[in-house]
Formats: structure tokens, sequence, C-alpha cells
């Protein structure tokens, strides 16, 4: 009985060490903020705007739920360990997606642009066959006018995408494809009218 | 034994107490509401609001967490039910006012681009009226791109991208409308327009005076209209020069002569249907040539030019200079005048022209 007891005594005395010294998981902590930071470095926010967000949230959670356990005599990371741990591999899946996003984006600017660039060469191939000269219905001279105004826009296009914003380098590609091809359509239409006049 | 018995009893009392019961359903829906709200910009809409909901949110979860470390008999999910019921409120709240912000800032966006748009349609006209081809028109098909990109970017919630490009599609209007003011700035000179009412004045105080026909030519409102005996009895629509604003001075610059002539042939069938060939060049016209080639700004190859008619082939065409009307008008035309009826070509009467009324309504 009273070796029961000693023993018994012992293993409380024991517990009391292990939980009431356990230490924060500062190592985990600093890790799963460095592995947040590395998907912004990335352009997460760009790319990966929910997930990134949905990251911030479970480390402000795993944040807080150290900051409640360190408050007890009776500490027990174990929980906020795993949530860092979780933390660390979602935000490498996240990380591993970005080059594909990013891939994807270009490819989806770059052929943006290639249209765009084909609408503005059609319109303008289209101008040199347009009729010229006295009676002319439309003003052949203000659409090349019209044209012109776009020559900056395709700049800005290109720059866009050389500073990796590809869904403003689209996003203008595609706003300029459509004035293109509106121009084209008034030129068809003059060239049109003198055939039929003839 | 004993101790055995007792011991195991705790042990069992222990694990049964440290079950964990379902969490309340408000707390996962609590979860997505935070994720909804994060979706919706509430950082960017409502900061301040955002950050008082996170904070009783954090809060409540705290007091979540303290209940689940009580033994399972010891719990009691009530008050921490009531603190995300509280929060739910309050983050449905927060959603509604975000997303009336968001309304708001849509439909001020929505409007701002209504008015860049319809100053652009405004200016669009105006030069192809004028066969403006330079700098206008320029701007204009820049502003078309940047008013494009706002509305795409207004559609995926990016305002203030949105806000941005629309604020330089309103920048190259305004370029747009200063370059069209100054092409037309002749045509703002009282000085200059008063000279053209003095022309204008006189052969309808003669047309009067004579019982005759005479024609008055303004080229800005683009009107041709016929006066008898001093009254205004006709008025057709005319098309002009590819340079048709300008005073002409000089064979191929394209322009309409302005000044006071009259016609000296009928062609009853020419390469634009009719033609009624006027006296350009008068000795105004003469002594300006001359002038002008005196100081080295017409080339010595180069003649005063002539054969300016008013003929048919559409009010719509440009010319060389010539004043073109629908071949019906002509027709009209024809039947009304005689060689020797005066022609007084102007460039307007009135200093508040349409371009300046149209300008200032947007």
């Amino acid at each position: 009985m009273k070796s029961t007891m000693r023993i018994l005594a012992l293993a409380v005395i024991v517990m009391f060490a292990f939980t009431s010294c356990a230490k924060q998981p500062t190592q985990q902590m600093d890790a799963a903020k460095a592995a947040i930071q590395a998907v912004e470095g990335m352009k997460g926010n760009v790319y990966a705007k929910d997930e990134l967000n949905k990251l911030k949230t479970d480390l402000q959670a795993a944040l807080d739920e150290v900051t409640a356990q360190s408050k007890k005599f009776f500490k027990k990371y174990g929980p906020a360990k795993e949530m860092l741990a979780k933390i660390i591999t979602d935000a490498d899946a996240v990380k591993a997606q970005i080059p594909g996003r990013i891939e994807e984006a270009k490819k989806a600017a770059e052929a943006a642009m290639n249209e765009a660039k084909a609408a503005y060469d059609g319109a303008k191939a289209l101008l040199e066959k347009a009729p010229k000269g006295k009676g002319t219905k439309a003003d052949i001279e203000a659409m090349k006018a019209d044209l012109g105004g776009l020559e900056p826009q395709m700049t800005e296009i290109q720059n866009a995408i050389t500073a990796e914003d590809y869904f403003g380098a689209k996003d203008k590609a595609m706003a300029v494809k459509d004035k293109a091809a509106a121009i084209a359509d008034q030129v068809q239409k003059a060239i049109d009218k003198v055939k039929g006049k003839r | 034994m004993k101790v055995l018995q007792t011991a195991l009893l705790f042990l069992a009392v222990f694990l049964v107490g440290c079950q964990l019961p379902p969490a309340p359903p408000e707390v996962r829906r609590s979860d997505v509401q935070e994720q909804d709200l994060w979706r919706a910009g509430a950082s960017f809409f409502a900061g301040q609001d955002y950050s008082a909901y996170l904070d009783t949110l954090r809060a409540a979860r705290r007091r979540f967490d303290q209940e689940n470390l009580k033994l399972g008999w010891a719990r009691d999910y009530g008050p921490v039910r009531r603190d995300f019921q509280a929060v739910l409120e309050s983050g449905d709240a927060l959603l509604a006012k975000v997303q009336a912000l968001k309304a708001e800032k849509q439909s001020s966006l929505a409007e701002g681009a209504r008015n860049v748009r319809a100053k652009m349609m405004t200016l669009e006209d105006i030069t192809l009226s004028l066969t403006e081809r330079g700098r206008a028109r320029k701007e204009l098909a820049q502003a078309e791109v940047y008013l494009h990109e706002a509305d795409s970017l207004m559609g995926q919630a990016k305002f203030d991208e949105a806000s941005r490009r629309l604020s330089r599609a309103g920048d190259c209007v305004k370029e747009a409308e200063t370059a069209v003011v100054a092409f037309i700035g002749r045509y703002l000179d009282k000085k200059q327009v008063d000279v053209w009412k003095k022309w204008t004045d006189e052969t309808i105080a003669e047309s009067r005076a004579r019982g005759t026909i005479a024609l008055i030519v303004s080229k800005l409102e683009r009107r041709l209209t016929v006066y008898k005996g001093g009254q205004a009895y006709r008025s057709y629509a005319a098309g002009f020069g590819f340079n048709g604003l300008s005073n002409k001075l000089h064979s191929g610059d394209n322009a309409t002569p302005e000044g006071r002539y009259h016609i000296i042939q009928k062609i009853g069938s020419s390469r634009y249907y009719k033609a009624l060939l006027i006296d350009y060049p008068n000795e105004e016209d003469r002594r300006r040539f001359a002038r002008e080639k005196n100081r080295g700004a017409i080339p010595t190859t180069i003649g005063i030019g002539g054969d300016i008619e008013i003929h048919g082939g559409g009010q719509d065409s440009l010319t060389r200079g010539c004043i073109s009307m629908d071949n019906d008008k002509i027709d009209e035309l024809f039947g009304l005048v005689s060689v020797g009826t005066a022609v007084t070509i102007v460039g307007t009467n009135e200093m508040e022209n349409y371009v300046i009324r149209a300008l200032r309504k947007n």
C-alpha cells in the first residue's frame, strides 16, 4: 500500500513537471509564418488570393491557440503544433501551384496580345486598300488617326506583360482588339459603299 | 487490488469526461462567414468594423476552446452559442454594409463612366463633322480603350484599378476636347466671325434690295441657304473639302474658300452629276495668295487653284475644296439660280456655334 501510494505520487509529480513546463512551439510558429511569406513572395496575393487568406486565418487561429495555452498551468501545445504543421503543408501545396497559374496567365496575356496585333494589322491593311480621294463617303484619314491612337496602347500591353501584370495586359489587349475590329468594320463599309455605287 | 480498482474507476471517469461533444453549428458557420467577409472585401470597404468583428470572433473562439478543456459533464456550450450567435449577427450586418458600400462604389464608377462616354460620343460626332483627323481622334481612340478596361475591372469588383482607368479615359477626352477647340480656333475669334457676319448681312441686303436669289454657305454648320428677296427660302446640307474648315490659299490645299463670289457657269452634266462653277479666286484671294507667296509660305511651283464648284455627289462627300450636295438638292438649286447669282462662303455666323454648345452641354 505504501509503495503504491509512493508510485502514484511520483507519477503525479512527473506529470506536473512535464505539462507545466511545456514550451511554446516557437520554431513551428516561425516556420508557419515563413511558409506564408513564401507564398506572398510568389505573388500569392494575385494568383492564390483565397488560399492565402485561408492560410492567414489558420495561422491566426493557431497563434490564438498557443496564446490560450500559454496562460494555463497545464499547457498542451499538441493541437497548436498540429495546426502549425498543417499550415506549412498547405502553404507548400499552394506555393507549388502558383508557377503553373502564372504560366497560364502569361500564355493568356500573350495570346490576347497576338489577337490584338492581328486585329490592328488587319485594320491597317484594309485602310491601305480603302477608297481615297474626292467623293469618298468616309474620312479614311480620320480612321487612320483612330488606328494611330491604338499604337501607344499596343506598347502598354507589351509593357504590362514585361512587368508580369498578365491580367492587366489581357484586359487591355481585348479592348484594343475590339476597337481595331470596329475601325476595320467602318473601313469595310466605306469600301462596300463605293463598290455598290460602281 | 482496491487501489487498482480505484485507479481503473478514476481512469474510466476521466476518459468519459474527456470526450468531445460536437461543436455548436454556430462555430462552423462563423468560419464560413469569416471567409465570405474577406472575399467580399470587408477589410477594404469597412476596415475598422472588420477588425472589430475579428476581435469578437477570436474572443468567442477562445471561450469555445476554454470550454472544451473542461471534462464532458462540466461543459456548457450555452454561453459559447450565444457568443457565436452575436458574432454571426454582427457579421451578417457587416456583410450587408460591405455589399451596400460596394454597390454604391460601383454605381458611382458607372455614373462616371457614363459621363465620360457621353462626352466621348459628342466629340466623336464633332470630329467627324469637322473632318478633324489628328490629335483629337487619337485621344478618343485611347479613351475608348481605357473605358473598355474600366468596364471590365468594374465587373471584377476591382474598383481602385477601374477608377484609375476611368481617370485616364477622362484625361484623354479632355485632351481631345482641347484639340477640337484649337482646331476651330479661327471660328471662336470674334473679329473673324464679325467679318463673316458682315459679308452675310451685305449679301442678304443686296438680295433684298434687288429681289434676287443669293446663296450663303456656312462651313461649320455644313449648310447652304438660299435667300430670295432677302428672306431665307431653302436650306440644304453640304459637304466640304478634306481641309474644308481652312480658308483656301492655294491649289492642292483641299480647303474650301471663304469670301464673296458669283456663279459663272451652270454645268448640266458633270462628273459629279451637276455643277455650278464660281469665280474663285476673287481679288481678295489673289492679294492673300501674293502676300503669302512673297513671304515664302507657298512654294513657287504652286498656283492659286480654281475650279471651285457647288456640285452633286452627296452632302456626305469629301472634296478637294468644292461644296457637295445630294443630287436631288442640286437639281432644286439648279432651278433657282442663274449665272451671276451671289455666293457668299463663310466659316460661321455664330460665336455660340454648335460645337461650343455641344461641348458645354456635356
